[in-house]
């Protein structure tokens, strides 16, 4: 009896800390946008240019304006794009060290060793964590896929 | 009675590392059903296998835990079922967790059934002449936990009896402390033991006499049929299966069938030969 209650408590802790929606909710869930445009564009074609790829298309998002709040960062941005476009994303950590793993089924080391996601906001890389950057009213925002450590995106180490 | 166990064991020691190569080098799941069936039935048939039901749920919680915990930590694929906290839990991570869960439960079940047939004498024998100590390593570790088990349950029931005012958990670690002092010095004994019976020395000789008899070979020569055609079809990549971001099987080819069809009868012979002999064994009492 004291077993099945404490796992009964164990259980409700731990469902209760989750959101759990359907699909659809998931999408059509709108929270309270914020007055800042910032626009947004998702490029692969680094890993379409991969020798072996199975990609063809290399332009996952192309220009898409999406509203935020005042306080939102370049991953909030890239979140709600995604949400907004259904694509696929996928992240590990939270607060500010947010690690952006995949995105549109393409992830980190899928086209080798050196590979993964970058970010640059008006054509310039900074070397901070997505979610630590915070965008300014008509930003532009790219999230770019390299192959090389950012040497092939025109991010060079050490610049 | 001829039993399984009683093949040489280079055939044995071949059957094994067959089954565990193809288990290392595939993700599929037709693979591991059929070597989780062959070696389920094979370890049931045992006696030594202590094979119930009780224990299976034991093993289906194992397999539902990781079948759960994979789509809580990846959230790649395409068909998503719901969202945890803004993370898509998707079909294509359940499946690869199942399959990932099924292939730990066949690998945990091909080692009882090799602790089943492979006894310390038939690893001293493999291992023995020409690394002695690594063979001495394997016999010696794979005894430890089952005899590190027997004798603490013995010592914890004695110290429960004697010392009856006294809580659980002191009873618990002063019989534990007992048993490890008495590992340490059974380790020395036995070592002081072998050396005086010249372990290690060329000229040593066995107590069972294994003999590669011809049946060993022609049951070594159906094995290494079914592993090469049931590894063609993974080096030829015809049984291959990739989860993310679709679960893609490859298209249907004779090749995967002959291979799925190779490796089942490869993981069900040990239990194939039991019940056969078992069968002649019955047979012949029932003329007389």
């Amino acid at each position: 009896m004291k077993k099945i209650l404490t796992l009964i408590i164990t259980l409700t802790v731990f469902f209760s800390g989750c959101a759990i929606s359907s699909v659809e909710d998931y999408y059509n869930s709108t929270e309270a946008k914020g007055d800042k445009a910032v626009s947004i564009s998702i490029n692969c074609q680094t890993a379409v240019d991969y020798p072996n790829s199975k990609r063809d298309n290399g332009k996952i998002l192309g220009g898409c304006q999406v509203y935020v709040d005042e306080n939102a960062t370049v991953f909030d941005v890239l979140k709600e794009a995604c949400k907004i476009n259904k694509i696929q994303m996928d992240y590990e950590g939270s607060g500010n060290s947010v690690y952006v793993k995949g995105i549109d089924y393409l992830y980190e080391f899928d086209c080798g060793d050196l590979s993964g996601w970058q970010y640059s906001v008006n054509d310039k890389f900074y070397s901070v964590g997505s979610n630590s950057f915070i965008v300014q009213d008509g930003d532009t925002v790219r999230w770019i896929y390299t192959c090389d450590l950012g040497e092939d995106i025109g991010n060079h180490f050490g610049d | 009675m001829n039993t399984f166990k009683n093949f040489h064991p280079v055939t044995l020691a071949c059957y094994y590392l067959f089954m565990f190569l193809i288990s290392m080098f595939t993700f599929n799941p037709v693979y591991f059903c059929s070597g989780f069936i062959g070696a389920l039935l094979f370890v049931s048939l045992n006696k030594e296998g202590k094979f119930s039901f009780k224990s299976m749920i034991g093993y289906f919680i194992l397999f539902v835990l990781i079948s759960i915990t994979n789509p809580l930590f990846s959230h790649n694929g395409a068909t998503s079922l719901f969202f945890i906290n803004d993370n898509r839990i998707t079909l294509e991570a359940l499946v690869f967790g199942m399959c990932l869960g099924l292939m730990i439960i066949e690998v945990l079940f091909l080692f009882k059934s090799f602790n089943i047939v492979f006894s310390s004498e038939k690893l001293i024998y493999l291992f023995g002449k020409r690394f002695p100590k690594l063979g001495l390593v394997i016999s010696m570790s794979l005894n430890f936990v089952p005899k590190f088990v027997k004798s603490f349950n013995d010592v914890y029931a004695q110290q429960r009896y004697f010392s009856r005012g006294q809580g659980r958990v002191r009873s618990y670690l002063s019989s534990f402390s007992v048993v490890i002092t008495q590992s340490l010095e059974n380790s020395i004994t036995l070592s002081d033991s072998m050396k005086a019976r010249g372990y290690g020395l060329k000229p040593r000789s066995f107590y069972n006499n294994f003999k590669f008899s011809l049946y060993d070979g022609c049951y070594f020569i159906i094995m290494s049929v079914l592993f090469i055609l049931s590894a063609l079809g993974i080096l030829l990549k015809s049984t291959e299966i990739t989860f993310y971001p679709y679960i893609c099987i490859s298209d249907f080819n004779y090749l995967a069938v002959i291979s799925y069809i190779s490796f089942l009868i490869l993981s069900l012979l040990p239990f194939l030969f039991q019940v056969k002999e078992g069968l002649k064994w019955k047979y012949s009492i029932s003329k007389i």
